[in-house]
């Protein structure tokens, strides 16, 4: 392959037919979250067996198939997003750690729509731990990250033992999430996980959050485009005024921006590098930053009331890129 | 890793130039060796020139059909080349000699004599310039409102009216100019017209003293009484109803704000390394120490924002190609690198302080030049209120589609 089509290739503008087909279906998925409130199941969208090797499945690695679900999903709704794809990386870092039986136990109760494992990831600081966790309910069991300096272990662990040492954060809402700070959980003493196995679940997961973010992004600026359509003041619609006009125009920019980054990046070999998570998240972050900001304030007084979209995407935005910036500083 | 990509990016872009018949490496190194004294004159001195083989540059973005050379065929190519030309000198990298901006409305509303004709200018030894004339001293962004008239003689057209701000405007061999054969009938009055240097009524009113991107002469230009042939007027019946001569000045737009999007990537990326470079050797002399770490965040958090610009340009530039609607892609490429120029230049200024004043340095020229980004080939403002304008037409066109469906 020449030099110039080795470039386009890796950075995938238009869609293969088989991502097309399974963007459709994610889309298509995505919109029963409003109809039914169900998350749906693993199954339904082929989401378990994207937890192996997706080649074995028939996609090339350029394919992406996991963040092209995530994206759509997230387009739908993060939150339910979040919940229903959690298991995949719980997963993928038992996969890195060679957990064989975990993981297989796992990922048949997932497959068979009984929950799949939470997440949790404990950095130890001056003898002390933080721990953040995240489940969607009912997570019988949670895959512990344990981020040491001498490197990163990773345990399978009744959620019921992470219990009383974690208070809720983001608990009220749908989004799981808690924050603990005490005593470390030792659980293993055995080897750390291989280095280049840990940052490619760590690549793999930072894209998966970030997909669902740029989905929500997506979202939300339209969204902020139907409303500011809809809205008007001083005789027409608040979109034909210019400063609204700049405002909307930086979320459409900010979020197609992280969109191209996020496909450059999943669609390559080393974009479950480091380098390349690090490159991921602080570009999500960055756009999500300016897409949920701004978004809110074209909805204005609108867009603060906790269950607008623009209001509930504030908040979960800022916990997701938390957790990815979190996910991508792992470095075993 | 992906990164920058850079070393891929520069040897695309040299492939294509060799292919091209450019001797890329001695034109990167001349720009290179005369920037500083351009920007102290304002001026790209004629033996700059004479230092390599100027008819490939000439016929660099002539269409295929009335090339002697092999020509960059794609957008991809393109894109590499002017990336690296940002990189030794944004203000160089839109003087380089060729149609230019005129191009697009030459391919799209001349006539196949006209095109053979104008575009054969270009397949000379000699440095060719054309330029592209629309803004006007009182009409900027909403370019429909032009007040420069045609009037229909015997023979041809009477142009009058002033255009400023037009880049090459001073050295060109002749001047794609737009003006208004009726105004009651808006932008469907407009009509282009190809108006040769030392055509009787036509001058170069100045050159203006710009603050940056001083090589690439912007100009004002006025008409007073300028007859121009009726064979200069590109219109006929080959145009076809679709297309009008607003439509093919702003084909001229989505052509060029990819190419000056990725000018402007590679001027971030001469930013970056310029400021990579002074943090490389901290400690001494009152450079800041800043340890690897912070180091490496520092540079990655440019990094990830340089990508970022160049895969909006990349995307729009091949949508181009593709033939598909992408003026909203040119306008968010060319907004966000433009934002991002300026982004890096202030970073530089924050860590270099005195020392981006020192003679060698290249950043006080850097930040002057990287204000004019948000400026020329429409404001960052306008390009904004487009995007926004142009986002919610395909959502409505989209509606429709999927009530028809």
């Amino acid at each position: 392959m020449n030099l110039e089509d080795a470039l386009i290739d890796s950075i995938s503008f238009a869609m293969t037919p088989l991502q097309q087909s399974i963007r459709d279906s994610a889309e298509r998925f995505a919109r029963n979250f409003g109809r039914d409130g169900e998350g749906g199941r693993p199954g339904d969208l082929g989401l378990d067996a994207l937890a192996g090797d997706i080649t074995e499945l028939g996609f090339a690695r350029s394919e992406f198939p996991a963040v092209l679900i995530a994206e759509e999903l997230g387009a739908g709704d993060a939150v339910k997003a979040l919940e229903l794809l959690l298991p995949l990386p719980a997963l993928w870092f038992l996969a890195a750690a060679g957990r064989s039986a975990d993981f297989d136990r796992c990922l048949q109760r997932w497959s068979a729509g009984l929950g799949g494992p939470g997440l949790a990831i404990q950095r130890e600081q001056g003898g002390q731990a933080r721990l953040w966790t995240l489940s969607a309910t009912p997570a019988e069991e949670v895959v512990l990250v344990d981020v040491q300096e001498e490197g990163v272990r990773v345990d399978c662990l009744p959620a019921s033992r992470l219990a009383g040492t974690i208070s809720p954060v983001l608990g009220d809402g749908p989004l799981h999430l808690t924050m603990g700070r005490g005593d470390p959980l030792h659980t293993l003493s055995g080897d750390c996980v291989d280095r280049d196995a840990l940052a490619s679940a760590c690549g793999e997961t930072v894209q998966l959050f970030s997909a669902i973010l740029v989905g929500a992004m997506r979202c939300c600026t339209e969204a902020a485009y139907d409303y500011a359509d809809q809205r008007k003041s001083f005789g027409r619609p608040i979109s034909h005024h210019q400063a609204v006009a700049i405002r909307l125009a930086d979320t459409l920019i900010a979020c197609q921006g992280a969109e191209l980054l996020l496909h450059r990046i999943a669609s390559v070999e080393s974009g479950r590098d480091r380098e390349d998570a690090r490159l991921l998240s602080g570009q999500v972050a960055a756009a999500s930053r300016i897409v949920f900001r701004d978004a809110l304030q074209v909805f204005a007084a609108h867009g603060y009331i906790a269950e607008s979209l623009a209001a509930k995407n504030y908040r979960v935005s800022n916990a997701l890129v938390a957790m990815i910036d979190a996910i991508a500083a792992i470095d075993g | 890793m992906t990164k920058l990509d850079e070393k891929r990016v520069f040897e695309l872009a040299h492939q294509r130039a060799v292919e091209c018949g450019i001797d890329f490496k001695t034109l990167t190194q001349a720009i290179d060796g005369a920037t500083l004294a351009t920007d102290r004159t304002g001026e790209i001195p004629d033996s700059f020139w004479t230092q390599f083989d100027v008819r490939p540059l000439n016929l660099n973005w002539v269409p295929d059909a009335y090339s002697s050379r092999p020509t960059v065929h794609s957008a991809l190519g393109r894109a590499a080349m002017v990336e690296e030309l940002g990189y030794a000198d944004p203000g160089y990298a839109i003087s380089m000699p060729g149609p230019g901006l005129s191009m697009p409305p030459l391919a799209a509303l001349g006539n196949p004599e006209q095109q053979s004709l104008h575009f054969g200018r270009f397949d000379s030894d000699i440095p060719r310039w054309g330029a592209f004339a629309i803004t006007e001293p009182s009409v900027g962004s909403d370019a429909t409102a032009i007040h420069t008239s045609a009037r229909k003689t015997t023979g041809g057209y009477v142009l009058n009216g002033q255009k400023c701000f037009i880049t090459n405007g001073a050295r060109a061999d002749y001047v794609i100019v737009f003006a208004n054969i009726a105004r009651d009938r808006g932008r469907f009055g407009i009509r282009a017209f190809l108006v040769e240097r030392g055509t009787a009524g036509f001058s170069v009113d100045r050159v203006e003293d710009m603050l940056g991107l001083r090589g690439s002469m912007l100009t004002a230009l006025s008409f007073e009484d300028c007859r121009v042939p009726e064979e200069n007027l590109l219109w006929g019946a080959h145009v076809g109803r679709h297309l009008d001569a607003f439509a093919a000045a702003q084909g001229a737009w989505d052509f060029m704000r990819p190419m000056l999007s990725c000018i402007i990537v590679g001027f971030c990326r001469r930013t970056r390394d310029l400021i990579a470079q002074y943090i490389a050797g901290g400690g001494p002399d009152g450079r800041p120490d800043w340890g690897q770490a912070r180091v490496e965040r520092y540079l990655a958090d440019m990094d990830r924002e340089i990508m970022t610009a160049r895969l909006l340009a990349w995307q729009a530039a091949w949508k181009y190609e593709q033939g598909e609607a992408m003026s909203r892609d040119a306008s968010m490429a060319k907004a966000y690198a433009s934002r991002l120029a300026q982004q890096l230049v202030e970073k530089a200024m924050d860590v270099l302080g005195m020392a981006a004043f020192e003679p060698s340095s290249r950043l006080e020229k850097a930040w002057r030049d990287a204000k004019a980004f948000d400026i020329l080939e429409g404001t960052g403002d306008m390009q904004r209120q487009m995007i926004a304008s142009l986002h919610r037409r395909e959502r409505t066109s989209r509606q429709i589609q999927l009530r028809a469906a």
